[in-house]
Order: structure tokens, then C-alpha cells, then sequence
């Protein structure tokens, strides 16, 4: 209880070995980790929302079949071995990307980009592969609805009818798979950093293990499932922007 | 759903399997991956039949080799035999994944039920519990509880059994909720059966679909979990053959022995790969308005 009392004053105790609080350590750690997992995000929703609406929309073509074959292989791919094979054919065979690394963003932002874009992609690709099925299923949903048929009949492009019609109701479902898969992400991020030696809180916790510095693990676990929560939160919210009916409920 | 498929005891309830056995063997996806889960369970169970090799028998005159008739995926850094290895990993992760998962199910089933059926206090004491394990990311918990328990297979399986057993007792509570104000548990009750009566035989029968496809998912997830925490060096202890291990001493030779990497990477990603397509195929069997 007088711990809990100490973490409602923001005080996380002291690391056993670095010898500093454990909140410093992890204001220190977290931005890098906060910058693979929103970077990993945006990479797995610049895949997934395309991806998602094109399947959907060129249903049981070839389109539709890569699509899903991709998304099914995103999910069934662990991040630990999606890691290994892209430092293997990017940094290791093409030598286009650093292998491992990390630089700061605001001091040196071209380099923090080339070390950025193997861990983002191998931690976001789980996360497209979810969120890809998710949009295809509900605007596939969608789009046998009436009121697609009648926006068609009233003579819409079908551009319009997908995007600002059936789109915009699929996104309830697909943005409450975003709140989960950020959870994912954050798990993730403990294995994407070591296969990198990426500098954030999934690292500190597996070190805090290896040297048993319990108060270290102890304030990580509980600063994700704090992220966790407010993120959770965050989609509660964005239901009411999505969903007017929600308002008036 | 039919008052037919409600009532677990009555002869109508064989037509509904029928039916759901025949969607579910019809989906080309959902056979390929019970092709590949019934593979890798019989690889697992029937691994000192599928390889004579020792999977921890070292052979230093042998050293990261390539592929050859004596060794078909090559050896690993310790002169190791990389196909022996690969067997009885699919031992342990098998054997794990289904102890987690029944694990999960054994404590999580009776307390969702528990609090579906009894509402009030109890819902409230006993969701509020399992809210704050879902607040913790999956493999974050697990490497949570590993870490109070130390490495080890019995550590990890009741580490990866705890993680997924509030979504089981989610669910379970959810079907209860739905199914307990339904007309056929009124009727059970105005018999004057008992409340554990009623749960145990009218309201479960009815929560077995959704936990059967729940469950394929949390294998597939239990076995990348502990394939995660071996990678990680906390989860299996070496020479304990294990997936996850493997790719994590493969890194050290990414460049000299692709092999040793890219065997077990193929192997993790089937099971998974398997046990998605069956968990796609059950709960478009079991639930037939999924389907697209």
C-alpha cells in the first residue's frame, strides 16, 4: 500500500543497479519507444486502410486474394523473425538500412529515419496484417447495406459511395482493432527493440530482468498499462467524433 | 440461434453439427490449416520417431554446416542438428500452447460464468480484476510473471495461461449475459432446477462455439508468446530446444548461416499461420452471418 501511496506521488523508487529513480530512467527511455510504436502506427495504417478498401472493393479477384494472403501472412509472421529478415536482405545483402541503432530525432533527424524504418516496419507489419482484415470485412458489411444501394441508384461515383459513405461507418470496428493493436504494439516493442538495440522501455525491462532490478520492471509494466489505458480512453472518444448517434445517446 | 442449438441434450442439436462440420470442411483455408496444426501436433507428439538425432548432442567437427544427407537443415553454432532441434521445439511449443490454453480455460470459463450468472458484488469484483490484467499488454505481462516465477517451461506456460485467461472469462461472462434472460433458462428454472444445473447444462453448451474459436486464436498467440520470451533469453533455458531460442542464437550468424535462422522463422510462422486459418474457418462455421 505504501508503494501504491509513493506511485500516486509519481515516485517509482530507485533502480538497484543504475542507482537513479526509475521514473528518470523511464522519462528517458520513453520517447524512443513512443516514437517505433506511433512510426510502427502510422506504417501499418498507411498499408492497412488501402489495402483493406481495395480488397474489399475488388472482391474475389487476384487483388482481393493478395490482399489477404498479405494481411494473413502479417499475423502469422512473428515480429522476431520478421526483424531477423529484414536486417538480413535490407542492411546485411542490399546494405541500403543500418542493421541496429538509434538517433535522435531532433538532433539528427535523416539519420533517425534510416535507423527508424526496419524496426517501425517489422513492429507495424502484425498491426496492418489486423487492421487490413479488419476494414475489408465491415466495409464489405457495409457495402451490401441499403443505403449504399440507394446512394448508388441516386447515380454517386463509386469512389464517393465507398469512401464517404461506407467507409466512414466501417470505422467504428476498425478503430476500436487500433486500441487493441496498440497494446500489441507497445508488447511488441520490448522484442522490436532488442533485435535493434533500440534505446526505449521494452529494452530497460528485459535488462531490469536480466539483473533482477524488480523496481525498474515494476515501473515499466505499470507506465504501459497507464499508456494503455489512456489510449483505450482516447478511442472512447474518437467514437462520438465517428459516430454522431453516439452523441445523442 | 435456434431454440434447438440452445438445448444442449436434444437429438436436434446433431443436424446443427453436422452442418457446422460440413462448413467448416468445405472452407479450402480452414482444411490447409488444420492440415498444418494436425502436422505439427503429430511432429510434436511423435518426435523421438521423426528424428534420431539428439537435439542438444553437440558435434564440434561439425559447425554451422549447410544442408547435407546427414544433417537435411544443417548445424547450428554447437555442431547441433538444426532438423532435430526443429521437432522437438514443435514438442515444447505444442505442449505449451495447449497447457496455457487449457489452462486459461480451466480458471477463466467458471469465473466468467460465475460472474455472468451471478451479476451484482460479484460481476463487479470479479471483472474489475480480470479489466486490470487486460490493461497489460500480453507479452509485457507474461515477461512480468516469468520474471516473479524465473525461466523455465512450467514458468512460461502458467505465465501465458494467466495472461489469456481474463479474455476467456470475458467472453464467457459475455455469452452467459446474453443467454441468461433467454426464455429456455426462465422454463429450466419454473422446473425448479437449480442455478448450477441451469449454467452447467442449459447456459454452457451455448458459450463452447465461441471459446472453441477463442481458443485457436490464444493458441496461436501462446505459442508466439513463448517463442517471444525464449528469443528474449527468459523464457525455455538453453539446450532446451525451443523456437524462439534458436532464432535468438541465430542472430550471432546471420551473415555465415542463414539456415540456422531461417528453419525455425518457417516453422513458428506455419504453426501460427495454421492456427489462424483453422480460427478464421471455426468462426465462419460456427457463426455462418460472419461469413463474407
Amino acid at each position: 500500500m505504501s508503494w501504491l501511496g509513493r506511485v500516486a506521488h509519481g515516485d517509482l523508487g530507485r533502480s538497484i543497479r543504475a542507482q537513479q529513480p526509475v521514473r528518470d530512467l523511464i522519462v528517458e527511455k520513453l520517447p524512443a519507444t513512443l516514437l517505433l510504436t506511433t512510426s510502427a502506427a502510422v506504417i501499418a495504417l498507411l498499408i492497412a486502410f488501402p489495402a483493406g478498401i481495395v480488397a474489399a472493393v475488388k472482391r474475389n479477384t487476384i487483388v482481393d486474394l493478395l490482399a489477404m494472403v498479405g494481411a494473413l501472412l502479417g499475423v502469422s509472421i512473428p515480429s522476431f523473425w520478421s526483424g531477423i529478415m529484414l536486417i538480413m536482405i535490407f542492411a546485411l545483402t542490399l546494405g541500403w538500412l543500418p542493421a541496429i541503432g538509434y538517433a535522435s530525432l531532433t538532433t539528427n533527424p535523416g539519420a533517425a529515419l534510416r535507423y527508424l524504418i526496419l524496426p517501425a516496419l517489422t513492429l507495424g507489419s502484425v498491426m496492418a496484417g489486423s487492421v487490413t482484415r479488419q476494414v475489408r470485412a465491415q466495409l464489405l458489411q457495409e457495402l451490401g447495406r441499403d443505403y449504399v444501394r440507394t446512394a448508388r441508384s441516386k447515380g454517386l461515383r463509386e469512389s464517393g459511395v465507398v469512401v464517404r459513405h461506407a467507409l466512414r461507418n466501417s470505422l467504428i470496428p476498425a478503430v476500436t482493432v487500433l486500441g487493441v493493436q496498440f497494446s500489441v504494439l507497445l508488447g511488441g516493442a520490448v522484442i522490436t527493440e532488442q533485435i535493434f538495440a533500440w534505446p526505449g522501455v521494452g529494452q530497460l525491462a528485459v535488462n531490469a530482468i536480466v539483473n533482477r532490478d524488480y523496481p525498474v520492471l515494476q515501473g515499466v509494466i505499470l507506465t504501459v498499462a497507464l499508456l494503455v489505458t489512456l489510449v483505450n480512453l482516447a478511442v472512447d472518444t474518437l467514437y462520438v467524433v465517428l459516430d454522431p448517434r453516439l452523441r445523442l445517446s | 440461434m435456434s431454440s434447438s442449438t440452445r438445448d444442449s441434450g436434444s437429438p436436434e442439436r446433431r443436424p446443427e453439427r453436422s452442418r457446422t462440420l460440413g462448413r467448416l470442411t468445405r472452407s479450402r483455408l480452414a482444411l490447409v490449416g488444420l492440415a498444418i496444426v494436425g502436422l505439427t501436433a503429430l511432429v510434436g507428439l511423435l518426435a523421438p520417431v521423426f528424428v534420431t538425432a539428439d537435439p542438444v548432442a553437440m558435434d564440434f567437427g561439425a559447425l554451422l554446416k549447410g544442408p547435407s544427407r546427414a544433417h537435411w537443415l544443417g548445424t547450428d553454432q554447437f555442431g547441433r542438428d538444426v532438423l532435430a532441434r526443429l521437432v522437438w521445439g514443435a514438442r515444447l511449443s505444442v505442449s505449451i500452447g495447449a497447457a496455457a490454453v487449457a489452462l486459461a480455460l480451466v480458471v477463466g470459463v467458471p469465473i466468467g460464468a460465475l460472474s455472468g450468472y451471478a451479476g451484482g458484488a460479484v460481476d463487479n469484483v470479479l471483472m474489475r480484476c480480470m479489466d486490470a490484467l487486460l490493461a497489460f499488454p500480453a507479452l509485457l505481462l507474461a515477461l512480468g510473471l516469468v520474471a516473479i516465477m524465473g525461466p523455465g517451461s512450467t514458468s512460461t506456460t502458467l505465465a501465458i495461461g494467466i495472461v489469456y485467461m481474463p479474455g476467456v472469462a470475458r467472453l464467457t461472462r459475455g455469452v452467459v449475459l446474453a443467454e441468461r434472460p433467454q426464455e429456455y433458462v426462465q422454463a429450466a428454472h419454473a422446473l425448479g432446477q437449480r442455478d448450477r444445473w441451469v449454467l452447467a447444462r442449459h447456459i454452457m453448451p451455448n458459450c463452447v462455439s465461441a471459446l472453441l474459436v477463442q481458443a485457436s486464436v490464444n493458441f496461436a498467440n501462446a505459442m508466439v508468446i513463448e517463442a517471444g520470451l525464449s528469443f528474449l533469453g527468459i523464457g525455455t533455458p538453453p539446450p532446451t530446444a525451443s523456437w524462439g531460442l534458436m532464432l535468438n542464437e541465430a542472430r550471432a550468424f546471420m551473415t555465415s548461416a542463414k539456415h540456422v535462422a531461417i528453419a525455425p522463422g518457417v516453422a513458428i510462422s506455419l504453426a501460427v499461420l495454421g492456427w489462424n486459418l483453422l480460427g478464421d474457418g471455426l468462426r465462419d462455421a460456427l457463426d455462418p452471418r460472419l461469413t463474407d
